[in-house]
């Protein structure tokens, strides 16, 4: 995810906007998981951390409620504590109706928040089914993933 | 969510004040003048000099504002800005031939009215000039600057020649009108009035722009897209659209500057905008390409420069233009106000 070097945040995130402006009241529960904005708001956001301009780039994809959000990897170089908020986030926008499309290799993330899970190896999908199937079968995640989910 | 950054600790976060402005660009103007002015010796001298290149530096601002945006939003390379130039000068005859009595008149509003109605004839003709070219000649060279350079060079000898079949070959006398004519005298030291008219239109022009890119919507866009075209596409915009906006309104700005121009030389030919174009594109190189601030500065700072070395060594003044950009990419290789894309 990208962002614009020489806008500000606040300017990045009014470009996410289609009618213009932000609305109040959805830009302070953005602005409450992920409050690094609000410090950052006038600054361009090309000055800001890997991290930081992470989340403005999430802030503008969610700045109005869309139906469909397609998501990248969005906990790559956040800190814990953000991811945390972020998973809050996600959830309540899932609540809201929005289907979210999420490609993530951080499982425990993408397992308290899908309804449905595929998981590619080399371009195709080896697995798909429902994701609590999925979370409750070990077996299957360690065959599936290589990886002792316990170190998750 | 019990951690310190949950929304009760967001509120009680102070957004920092926003970062400073990049000073050094802005202070280069001012500094070269002041820095000359031993050199050059007398007050009144440096005065006009500096009177001459600020209006110099204003016209050729307004003529490179518009194509600045051009290249900096679609990556274009239009060599055919130029001919916007003479199509304006031109289309101003239209209005200020037949209204001579207009511009002879011993009266101010009928003076300025008709230099108005000038501006605004070739503003529009070369909106619809540029709107067609853009139609006609950029669309199919999107992307391909080689082509983009012979094909808008091509379209500049074209609309030039049609300038002079339909107006002549001859050169056009452009009188003045009356209240622009002559000087102020304070003192020592004499303006021409024409000259104070043509930074006043330019410094309008400026505020102009700083405010729709500033304030607004479109502005915002437009920045966005100079930066990166691709990712304001992604989110939902057709840059396309808005760039033949800007190519218009561009088209029209160098128009004004045409007219501005035409009247400083009171005479017209059809090259008149080719021969101004390669300062053009100095002073956009100068600013950092997309960037109108920039564009401002080096506009200025060509025009002074040129003008001082003109009066102090006239041999060195041929080179002043490349002598101004190669000290300014030295210092900063991506323009004064380069943007940080690409």
């Amino acid at each position: 995810m990208a962002v614009f070097s020489d806008l500000t945040v606040h300017e990045n995130l009014l470009l996410g906007a289609r009618q213009g402006r932000l609305d109040a009241a959805r830009l302070e529960w953005i602005l409450g998981f992920l409050p690094a904005l609000k410090k950052f708001w006038n600054y361009p956001a090309g000055n800001l951390s890997g991290g930081q301009k992470q989340m403005v780039a999430i802030a503008r994809a969610i700045v109005e409620p869309r139906r469909l959000l397609l998501v990248d990897e969005p906990t790559k170089g956040l800190a814990p504590a953000i991811v945390g908020n972020l998973l809050a986030a996600f959830r309540e926008l899932k609540a809201s109706g929005t289907t979210i499309l999420l490609v993530e290799q951080n499982v425990s993330f993408v397992k308290s928040l899908g309804d449905h899970v595929a998981v590619m190896d080399d371009g195709r999908i080896v697995h798909a089914g429902a994701m609590a199937e999925f979370a409750a079968d070990r077996a299957l995640q360690s065959r599936l993933l290589g990886l002792a989910m316990e170190a998750h | 969510m019990n951690d310190p950054f949950s929304a009760a600790a967001a509120s009680q976060i102070e957004a920092l004040p926003a970062t400073g402005v990049d000073w050094a660009p802005l202070l280069l103007v001012p500094v070269v003048a002041l820095a000359v002015l031993p050199l050059v010796g007398s007050f009144p001298a440096w005065v006009t000099l500096t009177v001459a290149g600020l209006a110099m530096g204003m016209m050729i601002f307004i003529m490179a504002s518009g194509l600045t945006l051009v290249f900096g939003l679609m990556d274009v390379l239009n060599f055919g800005h130029g001919a916007f130039v003479s199509v304006g000068a031109y289309a101003a005859t239209l209005v200020l031939l037949p209204l001579a009595g207009w511009s002879g008149a011993d009266s101010v509003a009928l003076n300025l009215a008709v230099v108005a109605l000038a501006i605004v004839a070739a503003m529009v003709a070369t909106a619809i000039v540029g709107w067609i070219f853009e139609r006609l000649i950029i669309r199919g060279v999107y992307g391909q600057h080689l082509r983009q350079i012979l094909v808008t060079m091509g379209g500049a000898i074209v609309t030039e020649q049609l300038l002079a079949v339909i107006w002549g070959p001859d050169q056009i006398p452009l009188p003045v009108p009356e209240t622009l004519r002559g000087a102020v005298v304070l003192g020592d030291v004499a303006i021409e009035k024409y000259r104070i008219f043509a930074v006043l239109v330019g410094l309008a022009v400026f505020a102009a722009m700083f405010l729709v890119l500033n304030r607004t919507r479109i502005g915002l866009l437009i920045r966005a897209g100079v930066e990166n075209r691709a990712m304001v596409e992604a989110l939902g915009y057709r840059v396309q659209r808005l760039f033949v906006g800007v190519f218009v309104a561009g088209s029209a700005l160098a128009g004004l500057g045409g007219v501005l121009w035409g009247l400083y030389r009171e005479t017209l030919t059809a090259s008149m905008g080719g021969e101004i174009v390669v300062m053009v594109f100095i002073v956009i190189i100068i600013g950092g390409l997309g960037s109108v601030g920039g564009c401002f500065i080096g506009a200025l700072l060509t025009a002074l420069v040129a003008n001082y070395t003109g009066y102090l060594s006239p041999k060195v003044a041929l080179a002043s233009n490349i002598l101004v950009m190669v000290a300014i990419l030295l210092w900063r290789p991506a323009g004064l106000y380069g943007t940080t894309r690409r």
